[in-house]
């Protein structure tokens, strides 16, 4: 884990890139609400957890419930519900990048093989992301996004963390519909190449 | 790669992407050219593009690995030391924190250390760690956990160390234990009594639960867990309301207003310890399935205390549980001393004040509410000392029936005045234990008073006047009615009295916007206050001036400024001329700078408003709510002189003054929001001015209703907002609703519904529109001319906006007249760097050119003020 450095740079970067305006008065409200997003989630992975409902954990309806239940705090009320989902998607990538650091620090640390896990990922073609090592991958690939075009990356973040539908994302970044399935292909096959080429 | 590198790959990509698959390969060689990499790069892509994307499979596995994160191992999971603290075992684990067990290497002793677990995650969450340390380390009770110790782990973890409190949680310690019900209520007051010492360093625990409060072999109670503690004297930031809704509470001991994430106070604790009393004395909650709120059973009560327990302690014990867990946080004790003084009461066999409910309950409860909103602001301790000494002084009056009737009446004057320009710097915290008592003997007293219906309808006035000036109208309404009625039955004897009170109603009806009913209280006041006997003349002149600037305030709300001005001019004339300041004279002084301000004369409104604020400071110090209504007026005139900077400067000044003696609910607080955020809607800072503006809002149509000029306001500069930011629905939904209260409380007559129609016309022009504009401008200049006449800023502005209109529709004559009569206006009042002004020579520019009429457009283009320097 990083230094204080590292954390606050998270939280400070932009999160809008659109919203031109959101700069050192706004951070601190959008601060909070990445943080209430973030217990949200993770109280929420939790309930889901003890109940088994599986099935109905998606980034969607995730967002959407922590919106609904965060919506009557004054700090998040005076977010609209779209940036909001922006920023959740935002937590829900640290959550899920978080896990992921965290299992690997463990298990350099305990000095285990992970023969078996490796194996099971690189033998034949994968098509979804599942392993720890994937999900740095891709947070390192959407950094490196993000440096070449980070309306592209916030995209990505939105749609695929933040679980936000096309309409949503164009109203959010400003772009067209086209634009923004253009975009969102390219960004794909480019993030996947980096994930493999990470991990070969 | 780079980002025209990346940008050109993309290109290149879609292109071949279209091609059907044989061609593929061929088009992307010619695109690429000898750039062999950029070639690679978009065949692997292309590949990707064509299987199952990675990215299409969604988050759920990663999620799911997330959800199994049971066998995650944080960092601080692998420590075995800190520091000299060895760790022994987990204690408790929350989504903050991880607490252990650990021993103490070098000098031996127990200590729990807490850790805070993903610091990483934001700022915000390392800030409420280190909130929650140093709450503790301003506690320092026999009842509280201590704190020691602090400092992170390598990896950036915080933690600090406690005192290690080897015990049971309540509960389970009185089910161990057993005995009498009192040595339940001593031990349930020893809980009360460390809660207390937290309220009196202004920090309200907000988690009190049996699991949070441990109880040693020995029965020492400790309280634990500040982790979400609120500190009173801190300004309710955002942070910490949310904060309070966030917390997932265990919700049988949180209040209802934390649930509803409404603001949090002492009595929030008290409702804590309601249900911990109830827990302790059933053995079980107070709640039945349906989540109400059960009587304690005197069945369960004597089978667990050894039939000790009589009909009448179970009475006082259900009213000492009840009392605490009421749903409405005023109907609570309302301090834990006031509870703990009740189990004192028990345990002495008195009778519980709990149990006492009268017109001095209500008065009490509006001393609570009043509590809650001011969260120990200032304004709450004048109230209670004030009724302290009104009290004192009823007191008096009851036994000496030999009272002089005019020193009576003078003491409760000075009381009155004293209540509300009193040093608040002389005045301690609340003490309701005083408040109270009194209370309870002033009303045995005053009992003995009740056929004398003079004095009732003093108290009854007098409290009216209280209930005013704190915003309260509705209280203030039917004490003032009452006294009213009473006093008209002897309205012969006591003239002065009466035109008095007359009076006062009329205030209050100008201040609910009731201004025909207003104006004929007042009038009638005055008639009666005029027809008093000459003998009486030293004093009634004091009642004719009060009535005469009651006058011009209510003709000034009506907007009738000249004759507003007439009156409240020969007011002070009347006055004796004396060089001490004055608070009548000030007020009196104040209205007439507004009289002025209304009609344009700025430079005259600042002069005498910086009068009334010398007086002001003079007289109250720098921290008054006079002072800042000062600061305010000083403010608006400088924002319609348009030096916006020194507005805001102002404004500032005057918000915080007020938020810190009214707390952040008064209507107060809502007019000053919208002062200060209109000076930002126009420095352009809408992201600083619209959550101001909001919140305006929502107070005023709390305490109002919705046809209120104040809403009316605050809606106008949502509207106005709005506009600037190009949501012209937003904007002609607001300025209408604002325009439809203005006609609903004025009729048509009013400078207000010319604002209303002008904004309405700017957002048709904004729309380009211009035809619908216009209408709109026309209609706002008959309206400001006929009120305010012609020469007055809004109807300079009026014209200018007209002309405006027309010549956007290339109505070049019509257009001349409008905008040169509202430049010349214009020219007269305001700076030379007013935006309306650079506006209209800029169209009379252009107007002249139209016109072909060259000569005049150069003579606009070489006005002095044309080159316009920076201020």
């Amino acid at each position: 884990m990083g230094s204080d450095d590292f954390f606050d740079d998270i939280s400070q970067e932009p999160l809008d890139a659109t919203a031109g305006s959101m700069c050192t008065d706004a951070q601190r409200p959008l601060d909070e609400v990445f943080t209430l997003a973030y217990e949200e989630l993770r109280r929420l992975a939790r309930s889901i957890r003890h109940n088994d409902l599986r099935g109905s954990l998606t980034p969607t309806a995730i967002v959407n419930e922590a919106w609904i239940k965060l919506s009557r705090t004054p700090t998040v009320a005076s977010v609209s519900p779209l940036h909001f989902k922006r920023i959740a998607g935002r937590a829900m990538r640290q959550v899920l990048v978080d896990a992921a650091r965290r299992r690997q620090t463990q298990i350099r640390g305990a000095e285990f093989q992970r023969v078996t896990f490796d194996e099971a990922t690189h033998l034949g073609l994968q098509t979804a992301l599942s392993s720890d090592r994937e999900v740095l991958a891709l947070d390192a690939a959407l950094d490196g996004l993000a440096r070449l075009e980070p309306r592209q990356a916030a995209l990505v973040e939105a749609r695929f963390f933040g679980g936000l539908e096309m309409a949503e994302v164009t109203e959010l970044l400003g772009i067209s519909e086209a634009t923004a399935l253009r975009d969102w292909r390219a960004a794909k096959a480019w993030l996947a190449v980096e994930v493999r080429r990470a991990l070969a | 790669m780079e980002q025209a590198d990346w940008a050109k790959a993309q290109r290149i990509f879609h292109k071949v992407a279209e091609l059907p698959a044989d061609l593929q390969s061929a088009a992307l060689k010619d695109f690429c050219g000898d750039d062999e990499a950029l070639r690679t790069c978009i065949a692997s892509m292309l590949e990707e593009d064509r299987g199952d994307g990675m990215l299409d499979g969604g988050i759920a596995p990663l999620a799911q690995s997330f959800l199994d994160s049971g066998t995650e191992k944080a960092y601080w999971r692998h420590v075995e030391q800190i520091g000299p603290y060895r760790l022994v075992r987990l204690l408790g684990e929350g989504g903050m924190g991880v607490v252990y067990q650990a021993e103490r290497t070098d000098i031996g002793g127990m200590v729990a250390i807490k850790l805070l677990r993903d610091a990483w995650v934001s700022p915000a969450r390392r800030q409420r760690f280190a909130l929650e340390q140093r709450t503790l380390a301003q506690l320092k009770h026999s009842g509280i956990a201590q704190i020691y110790d602090a400092n992170a782990l390598p990896d950036g973890t915080p933690w600090f160390v406690m005192e290690y409190v080897d015990g049971v949680s309540l509960t389970e310690y009185w089910e161990s234990q057993r005995g009498a019900v009192e040595n339940c209520l001593r031990l349930f007051r020893e809980v009360c009594a460390a809660v207390l010492y937290a309220h009196r360093r202004a920090i309200i625990h907000r988690d009190l639960k049996p699991s949070n409060i441990l109880v040693t072999a020995d029965g020492t109670v400790k309280l634990l867990d500040f982790g979400i503690a609120k500190h009173l004297a801190e300004s309710e930031t955002p942070r910490e309301m949310t904060l309070a809704g966030m917390r997932p509470m265990t919700p049988v001991y949180s209040a209802p207003e934390q649930q509803s994430g409404a603001a949090v106070g002492v009595f929030t604790d008290v409702y804590a310890l309601g249900i911990l009393l109830y827990e302790l004395l059933a053995g079980e909650l107070p709640f039945d399935a349906a989540g109400t709120v059960r009587r304690l059973p005197l069945e369960v009560l004597r089978s667990r205390f050894a039939g000790l327990v009589g009909r009448g302690e179970w009475t006082d014990l259900t009213v000492l549980c009840a009392t605490a867990i009421r749903v409405e946080p005023e109907r609570r004790y309302q301090s834990v001393e006031a509870m703990i003084r009740d189990v004192d009461a028990f345990l002495e066999q008195r009778p519980l004040e709990a149990r006492e409910e009268s017109w001095i309950y209500r008065l009490r409860k509006f001393v609570i509410r009043r509590r809650v909103r001011l969260a120990y602001a200032a304004a709450t301790g004048l109230m209670i000392a004030g009724l302290t000494l009104y009290f004192t002084l009823r007191l008096r009056q009851a036994r000496d029936a030999a009272l002089a009737e005019a020193a009576r009446t003078e003491r409760i004057q000075q009381f009155t005045s004293n209540l509300f320009r009193g040093n608040e710097s002389t005045v301690g915290p609340a003490e309701d234990l005083r408040v109270k008592t009194l209370l309870d003997r002033g009303r045995e007293e005053a009992t003995s008073l009740s056929g004398d219906p003079d004095m009732q309808a003093d108290m009854e006035e007098t409290l009216g006047e209280i209930y005013r000036k704190l915003g309260d109208q509705k209280q203030a309404e039917m004490l003032l009615s009452s006294s009213l009625e009473r006093r008209r039955s002897q309205a012969k004897s006591q003239p002065r009295k009466y035109a008095q009170n007359l009076i006062e109603l009329g205030q209050l009806r100008t201040d609910e916007a009731k201004l025909d009913d207003a104006e004929r209280l007042v009038r009638q006041g005055m008639d009666v206050s005029r027809s008093l006997p000459p003998g009486a003349d030293d004093i009634a002149q004091p009642v004719a001036i009060k009535a005469m600037v009651a006058l011009g305030t209510l003709l000034e709300a009506k907007g009738d400024y000249p004759q507003a001005a007439n009156v409240l001019d020969s007011a002070l004339r009347q006055r004796p001329r004396s060089d001490r300041p004055n608070a009548d004279t000030a007020q009196n002084l104040r209205e007439l700078a507004n009289v002025n301000f209304y009609q344009g004369h700025y430079t005259v409104a600042d002069s005498l408003n910086q009068q009334v604020l010398a007086m002001h400071r003079t007289l109250y110090g720098e921290k008054h709510p006079e002072v800042a209504e000062d600061l305010n007026n000083l403010g608006a005139i400088q924002h319609e002189l348009g030096n916006l900077t020194q507005a805001e400067t102002y404004y500032r000044q005057c918000l915080a003054i007020v938020e810190s003696w009214y707390g952040p609910f008064s209507p107060k607080v809502a007019e000053d929001l919208t002062s200060l955020g209109r000076t930002l809607v126009h420095e352009r800072h809408y992201q600083d001015a619209k959550p101001l503006l909001e919140r305006a809002l929502s107070i005023q149509v709390t305490t109002h209703g919705h046809d209120h000029p104040a809403v009316a306001s605050a809606l106008n500069e949502l509207g106005a907002m709005a506009l600037l930011e190009k949501s012209y629905r937003e904007a002609e939904e607001r300025f209408s609703e604002a325009l439809n209260i203005w006609r609903t409380i004025y009729g048509g007559g009013h400078q207000f519904i010319g604002v209303g129609l002008s904004n309405l016309g700017s957002i048709y022009m904004a729309e380009k529109n211009y035809a619908k504009a216009e209408q709109m401008y026309r209609q706002a200049l008959t309206v400001f001319i006929d009120t305010v006449h012609e020469g007055h800023t809004n109807t300079g502005i009026a014209h200018l906006k007209l002309g405006r209109a027309l010549l956007r529709q290339k109505r070049y004559a019509e257009a001349e007249p409008e905008t040169l009569r509202g430049y010349q206006t214009l020219m007269k009042l305001v700076a030379p760097t007013n935006s309306f002004l650079k506006a209209g020579r800029t169209d009379l520019i252009e107007i002249y050119t139209g016109l072909n009429r060259g000569q005049d457009a150069d003579r606009f283009r070489s006005e002095p003020t044309v080159a316009t320097s920076p201020g």
